[in-house]
C-alpha cells in the first residue's frame, strides 16, 4: 500500500502514512518482530534527532505488554514462544519515524491479523468481511513483510516433520497472498515495491550474536525451498518487486533447548511444533537483524523519492504529462514521498508554524529526518541479508 | 540228381579260431559231385579209414565251435543284460516319453536269435563231438525196425525186443560197436526228471493242472477214471486219444511201486542179459495179470549198449533206435526230432511192404517231413535213406511199394531225391551187404561235405542273427546319441547351474545394495533409526531433568558443598559439565540396540539371499548362523573358494556402534558443555557460568547446567538425525557393496562359484544330480551293455 496522509488517532493527520503488509501464521512472531524493530531502531538512530516509536495508545499498549511478557520470560530463564499471547483480532501497529516536527514524520502502519485467517480451514466464517478488509490493506501496501519462524524451518529432523513445515508456516496461504500482492504490484510497474522475507527467532542459527554455530546458509536454503513458490512468483508476476531476505534475532539472548513435534489432529498437518528456548546467560536482549529491515524500508522510501524526482524532471518535458497523470492517479503517493523527503512538506508544515520561535529548529529536524532516511538507505545491509 | 557242393576243406568254411587239417583221404572230387550211392563202393578198409579220419577232423573243429558256442552264449547273456538295461532306462519314471518310445526295440527277436544261435552251435557241437558215425533207424511201428537193429548189432530180444502184435520197445537204445564189450549203461531218471520228462507231457496233453512234487503226491494223484467221464463231459476234450493217454498215465501211477525205487538218477551198468525189463513194454500176458504191472522202463532215460557187431565194417559205428514214428505217446515226435538232430549222421527210414501198407502213404510222407525238418543244413539226400524191408513179404507187394516210392517220393526217377535200399531186415548178412555197407561208404564220401554244409549253414544263420543284433545295437546307439545330445553331461549342467547360481546371487545382491544405496540418500526416512535416536534422547533428557542422575536437591546440595569449599562455582561447574558430557554420550549408546538390529537385519537379508539360491547347503540355519555356516563350508570346500569365504567373513565383521562410528562425528555438539567460552565482544575467554556461593547460586547453577545439558543433548539428537541419519545406511551399504564386489565382481568369482558348485553339488541342488547321475548311470549301463555286446559280436566279424 502506498503512504498516504493518515487519519491520525490523535488528530496528528499531517504525517505521511507508510503501510506495510504483514503476512504470516499465528504466533510466528509478528509482534516480536515489530518490538525488535523498535528496540533495534534505538541503536540505529542513536545520535540523530530522529526516533522510531509506537504511535498511538493501542500500539503503545500492545508493545508494552509484549515487552513485559518477554522480560518476564527472560527473567525466569526460559522462553517459550507459545506463552506469548497471539493476535486474536486484527490490529494495526502504528509506528512513527518521528522527526519531532508535527506533521513531518513518517508513520509506518503494519496490519497484524490472526494468522489463522490465512487458512480458509481455520478462518471463522463470520470474519470473512474482516479478512477481505485485511486483503485490501495488504494489496495496497508497497511493502510486504513475511515473518517466518526460523525454528520451524530448521528443527525438522524427519521426513514427516519436513512435510509438516509448509502447513505449520501456512506457506501455501502466504504464497497465495504474495501472489495476489504481486499481481497488484504489477499494475503499478513504476512504483517501487519490496517483499521482505524475515525469518525470526534466528538466535540459534547464527554465530554473530552470541551463538556458537552458523547455520545461516542452511536457513536460507531451507527458506528458499519452502517458499519457492512465492519467491519464484516474483519475476513471473512482478519483476519490479525487490526481494530482501533479512533474518532477525528478535530477542538475541535465547537458544533452542529442544523442539517437539507432536501429533495434533487439530493442526492441518496433523502435527504441532513447539520450540523451547533457554536464555543465554547473562540474559541481555540483543536484537540482531531488525536494523536490516529498517534499512530496507528506508531504501524503499528513497527509491520512491528517486522515482518522484525522475517524474518531476519529466514534468518539464512535454512527454511528462502522462506520467504526472499517472502519479496523480496514484493517490498522490509519489508526490507525497517527494514532498516529504525533499522538505516541501516540511516547509508547508513550517508555514503553519512560521510564527513559532521554534521554526528554525523544526526546519533542522525535518531536514534531519530526510538525512537520516537517506543515510540509512545508504548503509550496507548486514551479512545475513540477501537480495534478489 | 541235383548238383551238390563238392567236398571242401572244413577250414575254409570256418572263420572260427580253429585250425584243422583234413586227414581223411579225399575221394576224387569229380567222382563225388553228387550225393547218392557211391559210384564204386570203396573197400571196407577204405571206409573205415576215411570215417576215422573224418571223425578226427570233426574233433579238431570242436574247440572252435565250442568257443563260438561260448561266444554266442555270451552274446545271449549280453543281449539279455542290454535288454534289462534298456528296459530299466525305458521304464524309469524320469525318462522322457519320447525317449521311452524310442527305446521300444525288438529285443525279443534278437534274444530269440541268440538263443537259436546257441542251439545251432550245440547241434553242430554234438555232431562234431561224436566219436562214432551214428546211423539212426526210424520207421512206423511194425516195420521191422528192431529186427534191423538186431541184425546190425547182433543183439537179441532181451536187448532189442521185437514182437508180432503190440509195440514192445519201451526205451530206445543207442548201440555202439565195441569189439570187447557187452554191456548196457542205463541213465536213470530221478523223480524230478521223471515228472518233468515223463509225467508232465501227459499232464499237458490231458489239461491236468499242476504236477506232483513228491512220489507220494504222484502215488495219490487223483487222476479221473475214463469211465467216470461221459463223452459230453465238459472236462473231456472229447477225443479218444484223451482216454488212451489217461489210461497210460493211470497205468504209470498204478505201476509206480514197481519202478519208484529205480528213480535214483545217475547211471547203472547191466549185463545185456538183464536188460529187457528196462527197455521192453510188458507183454500182453503180463498186462493181463492181476496186480501192478512192472514198468521199470519208466525209470530209464536212455540206454547205451556196447557190444561187438557181427559184421563190424567200421570201428566207430553206432546205431540209434529212434523213437517210433506214430507212436502213441506224449511228445513222441518232439523226441524223435531231438534225437535226429543231435544223435545221427544219417537216418534209415524203414518201410515194409506188408499187406495193406505197401504204398507210400500220408503217414510215410509226414514221417519223412519230420525227419527232413531235423536234418538241419545237411543235404536231404545225404541224410535220409529209405530202406525197404523185404522180409516176409511178397514180390508183388515189394514191387508195388518200390514203384510207388519211385513215383511218389522220387518223382519217377529212382533215387532222385532219396536213395532207396532194400534188404531183409532179419538177415544180418543181407542188412550188412545191402544197407550198412553202401550207407557207410556213402558217409565215408559224403560226411565231409555234410559237415561242411552243417558248418556253412550254421554260419549263415549266425551271420543273419549277427546282423539282426547289429541292427539292434545300432538302434540303441542312435537313441543313446540323441539322449546325449539332448541332455549334455553332468559337468555341463553343473557349469550352467553354477553360472545361474552366481547370476541369481548377483541379482539379489544388486537389489539389496540398491535398496541400501537408496537409504543413504533419504535422510529421516528410516523411522526405526529416528525412533532409536528419539528413545536415546528421551533417556538422556530424563537423566538430565531428573536431576542429572542424582536428583535436583542432592545435586544442589553437593554443588553448594563443593562451591563452599572451593569458594567459587567454577571447579564444580566444570567437573559437572564434564560428567554430563560423558553421561550424555553414554545415554546415546542406547542406539546400539538399533544398530545391532540393523546389522543383524543385513545378515538376515544376505543369508536369506544365499539360502534361497543354495538349496539345502545351509540346512535350517538362518541369519548370522547361516552366514557363519556358509563361511565354514567355503573354508572346508573340496576346491578352495578363498574370495567367497573372505567376502562372507568380511560381512560378518561389520559393526555399527555409536561409540566408534557416530560419537566422533557428533562430539562437537557437546562442546557447549564447557565452562569456558569466548566473549563475542572482547574475544577473550570467560567463564560461562559464574554463580555466587549460596543456595540460590547452587539453584541457578543447576538450572544452567541442566539447560546446557538439554541443549547439548538436543543438538546431539538433531545431528544424529540430520547429519548422521545416513551413517548406518552408509556403513551397511558399504558392507553389502563390498560383499557384492568380492563375491560377484572379482576376477575369481566365476571360477570360485564353479568350485563351490563342484564341492557341494548335491547340497546345492539336492536330488538333481543324484537323479542325473542315476539317469546317466542308466544310460551308461545301456552303453556299457551295448559296447560289450558289440565287442563280442565284432569278434566273429573281425
Amino acid at each position: 500500500m502506498s503512504p498516504v496522509p493518515a487519519d491520525s488517532p490523535d488528530g496528528f493527520d499531517q504525517d505521511l502514512v507508510f503501510r506495510v503488509g504483514l503476512v504470516g501464521p499465528s504466533r510466528v512472531g509478528k509482534t516480536s518482530l515489530i518490538t525488535a524493530l523498535l528496540r533495534d531502531s534505538q541503536r540505529l538512530l542513536q545520535g540523530t534527532p530522529v526516533s522510531l516509536r509506537p504511535f498511538g495508545t493501542p500500539t503503545e499498549k500492545r508493545i508494552a505488554q509484549h515487552r513485559r511478557e518477554l522480560d518476564g520470560s527472560l527473567l525466569a530463564g526460559e522462553f517459550t514462544p507459545g506463552a506469548l499471547r497471539g493476535t486474536e483480532e486484527p490490529f494495526r501497529f502504528q509506528l512513527l519515524l518521528d522527526s519531532g516536527v508535527r506533521g513531518a514524520g513518517i508513520r509506518l502502519e503494519l496490519l497484524d491479523y490472526p494468522g489463522g485467517w490465512l487458512d480458509p480451514a481455520t478462518r471463522p466464517h463470520d470474519r470473512d468481511h474482516d479478512w477481505q478488509a485485511c486483503q485490501r490493506f495488504l494489496q495496497q501496501c508497497s511493502v510486504l513483510l513475511v515473518p517466518i519462524d526460523a525454528a520451524v524451518l530448521m528443527e525438522p529432523t524427519s521426513a514427516a516433520q519436513l512435510r509438516a513445515v509448509p502447513s505449520i508456516l501456512t506457506t501455501p496461504e502466504v504464497g497465495e497472498v504474495v501472489r495476489h500482492w504481486l499481481k497488484e504490484r504489477n499494475w503499478r510497474p513504476d512504483e517501487p515495491a519490496l517483499l521482505m522475507l524475515c525469518p525470526v527467532k534466528c538466535e540459534s542459527y547464527f554465530d554473530d550474536n552470541g551463538g556458537r554455530r552458523d547455520e545461516g546458509e542452511e536457513l536460507l536454503s531451507r527458506l528458499r525451498r519452502v517458499y519457492a513458490d512465492a519467491i519464484e512468483a516474483v519475476p513471473a508476476e512482478a519483476p519490479n518487486v525487490r526481494v530482501v531476505y533479512a533474518p532477525v534475532d528478535t530477542i538475541g539472548c535465547v537458544e533452542i533447548l529442544h523442539a517437539e513435534w507432536t501429533p495434533d489432529p487439530r493442526e492441518p498437518s496433523g502435527m504441532a511444533f513447539a520450540a523451547h528456548y533457554g536464555v543465554r546467560w547473562p540474559a541481555r536482549q540483543a536484537v540482531k537483524g531488525a536494523d536490516d529491515v529498517l534499512i530496507a524500508l528506508c531504501r524503499h522510501l528513497v527509491a520512491a523519492q528517486q522515482r518522484v524526482e525522475s517524474d518531476s524532471a519529466d514534468v518539464h518535458r512535454s512527454a511528462a504529462e502522462q506520467a504526472r497523470q499517472y502519479a496523480e492517479r496514484d493517490e498522490g503517493f509519489i508526490r507525497n514521498i517527494w514532498y516529504q523527503l525533499n522538505g516541501e512538506r516540511a516547509r508547508r508544515a513550517h508555514s503553519a508554524l512560521v510564527t513559532s520561535h521554534r521554526a528554525g529548529e523544526a526546519d533542522a529536524r525535518v531536514s534531519a529526518l530526510a538525512d537520516v532516511v537517506a543515510d540509512l538507505a545508504r548503509r550496507d545491509p548486514g551479512g545475513r541479508v540477501r537480495q534478489w | 540228381m541235383r548238383s551238390q557242393r563238392g567236398h571242401e576243406p572244413l577250414s575254409r568254411l570256418y572263420h572260427w579260431r580253429v585250425s584243422i587239417g583234413t586227414t581223411a583221404p579225399v575221394p576224387d572230387a569229380t567222382a563225388n559231385q553228387q550225393a547218392g550211392p557211391p559210384a564204386s563202393r570203396p573197400e571196407t578198409s577204405d571206409t573205415e579209414a576215411r570215417i576215422a579220419a573224418i571223425l578226427a577232423d570233426r574233433h579238431r573243429l570242436l574247440p572252435g565251435v565250442r568257443a563260438e558256442g561260448a561266444r554266442w552264449q555270451a552274446v545271449d547273456e549280453q543281449l539279455t543284460a542290454l535288454a534289462v538295461a534298456v528296459e530299466a532306462l525305458r521304464t524309469h519314471s524320469t525318462t522322457p516319453a519320447e525317449l521311452r518310445e524310442a527305446l521300444v526295440l525288438p529285443f525279443a527277436q534278437a534274444r530269440e536269435g541268440a538263443g537259436e544261435a546257441v542251439r545251432l552251435l550245440r547241434v553242430l557241437e554234438a555232431r562234431l563231438a561224436r566219436d562214432t558215425v551214428n546211423v539212426g533207424v526210424s520207421g512206423q511201428a511194425r516195420v521191422g525196425k528192431s529186427t534191423l537193429l538186431q541184425s546190425v548189432s547182433g543183439l537179441g530180444d532181451d536187448q532189442i525186443p521185437t514182437g508180432q502184435a503190440l509195440p514192445v520197445t519201451a526205451v530206445r537204445s543207442r548201440i555202439f560197436h565195441a569189439p570187447d564189450l557187452r554191456r548196457a549203461t542205463l541213465r536213470l531218471h530221478s523223480f524230478d526228471t521223471f515228472v518233468t520228462d515223463v509225467v508232465a507231457p501227459y499232464h499237458t496233453e490231458l489239461d491236468i493242472v499242476g504236477l506232483p512234487g513228491t512220489p507220494e503226491e504222484f502215488r495219490h494223484w487223483p487222476y479221473p477214471k475214463p469211465d467216470e467221464i461221459g463223452p459230453d463231459d465238459a472236462s473231456s476234450p472229447g477225443r479218444p486219444s484223451w482216454v488212451t493217454m489217461l489210461n497210460r498215465l493211470r497205468a504209470m501211477q498204478q505201476s509206480f511201486p514197481t519202478y519208484e525205487h529205480d528213480l535214483t538218477g545217475g547211471e547203472r551198468v547191466l549185463p545185456l542179459e538183464e536188460l529187457r525189463p528196462w527197455v521192453a513194454y510188458p507183454t500182453n500176458a503180463e498186462e493181463q495179470r492181476p496186480g501192478a504191472v512192472a514198468r521199470r522202463y519208466l525209470a530209464v532215460r536212455d540206454v547205451r549198449i556196447d557190444c561187438p557187431f557181427p559184421h563190424a565194417q567200421v570201428r566207430h559205428l553206432g546205431i540209434v533206435d529212434l523213437p517210433g514214428l506214430g507212436e502213441f505217446a506224449a511228445r513222441a515226435d518232439e523226441h524223435h526230432v531231438g534225437g535226429l538232430q543231435n544223435e545221427v549222421d544219417v537216418v534209415l527210414l524203414v518201410k515194409r511192404p506188408v499187406e495193406g501198407m505197401a504204398y507210400w502213404g500220408d503217414a510215410d510222407a509226414r514221417a519223412l517231413d519230420l525227419i527232413d525238418s531235423a536234418r538241419g543244413f545237411v543235404d536231404r539226400r545225404d541224410f535220409v535213406v529209405l530202406v525197404l524191408n523185404t522180409g516176409d513179404t511178397s514180390d508183388a507187394l515189394l514191387t508195388a511199394l518200390r514203384d510207388h516210392i519211385r513215383g511218389q517220393v522220387n518223382s519217377g526217377v529212382s533215387d532222385q531225391f532219396f536213395q532207396v535200399l532194400e534188404c531183409d531186415a532179419a538177415d544180418s548178412g543181407d542188412v550188412f551187404a545191402r544197407v550198412l555197407t553202401p550207407v557207410l561208404a556213402h558217409l565215408a564220401v559224403r560226411m565231409p561235405a555234410m559237415d561242411a554244409d552243417a558248418v556253412a549253414g550254421t554260419r549263415g544263420e549266425l551271420r543273419a542273427i549277427t546282423q539282426r543284433i547289429a541292427t539292434l545295437t545300432d538302434d540303441v546307439t542312435r537313441v543313446l546319441t540323441s539322449v546325449a545330445q539332448s541332455s549334455g553331461s553332468v559337468a555341463e549342467d553343473l557349469d550352467l547351474r553354477s553360472r545361474r547360481l552366481r547370476q541369481d546371487l548377483s541379482g539379489a545382491l544388486v537389489g539389496l545394495v540398491g535398496e541400501l544405496r537408496a537409504q543413504t540418500r533419504t535422510v529421516g526416512e528410516d523411522q526405526d533409526y529416528t525412533d532409536a535416536v528419539e528413545r536415546a534422547y528421551a533417556t538422556t533428557r530424563r537423566w538430565i531433568t531428573d536431576g542429572l542422575g542424582i536428583g535436583e536437591q542432592a545435586w544442589r546440595d553437593e554443588a553448594l558443598r563443593a562451591m563452599t569449599v572451593d569458594r567459587n562455582s567454577s571447579r564444580y561447574a566444570g567437573d559437572e559439565l564434564n560428567r554430563v558430557r560423558v553421561e550424555i554420550s553414554s545415554c546415546f549408546e542406547e542406539i546400539d540396540v538399533y544398530f545391532t538390529a540393523r546389522v543383524q537385519a543385513l545378515w538376515d537379508r544376505v543369508a536369506e539371499i544365499i539360502r534361497s539360491s543354495t538349496g539345502a547347503l545351509l540346512g535350517e540355519a538362518v541369519g548370522e548362523e547361516a552366514l557363519r555356516r556358509f563361511a565354514a563350508l567355503l573354508a572346508e570346500a573340496s576346491e578352495a573358494c578363498p574370495r567367497l569365504r573372505r567376502a562372507v567373513e568380511q560381512l560378518l565383521t561389520v559393526r555399527l556402534d555409536y561409540r566408534s562410528q557416530l560419537h566422533p562425528r557428533v562430539r562437537a555438539e557437546l562442546d557447549g558443555l564447557t565452562l569456558q567460552e569466548r566473549d563475542p565482544v572482547t574475544g577473550e575467554q570467560r567463564n560461562r557460568v559464574v554463580v555466587e556461593v549460596s543456595p540460590d547460586g547452587a539453584e541457578q547453577l543447576y538450572a544452567l547446567v541442566v539447560q546446557m545439558a538439554e541443549q547439548a543433548a538436543y543438538l546431539t539428537k538433531k545431528a544424529l538425525l540430520l547429519r548422521e541419519g545416513v551413517t548406518p545406511a552408509l556403513v551397511l551399504h558399504a558392507a553389502a557393496e563390498q560383499l557384492e564386489d568380492t563375491m560377484i565382481r572379482s576376477g575369481e568369482s566365476e571360477r570360485e562359484f564353479k568350485r563351490l558348485a563342484r564341492s557341494y553339488r548335491d547340497e546345492l541342488w539336492p536330488g538333481v544330480f543324484g537323479e542325473i547321475d542315476a539317469a546317466n548311470a542308466r544310460v551308461a549301463a545301456v552303453a556299457r551293455a551295448r559296447d560289450a555286446l558289440v565287442a563280442t559280436i565284432s569278434e566273429e566279424q573281425a
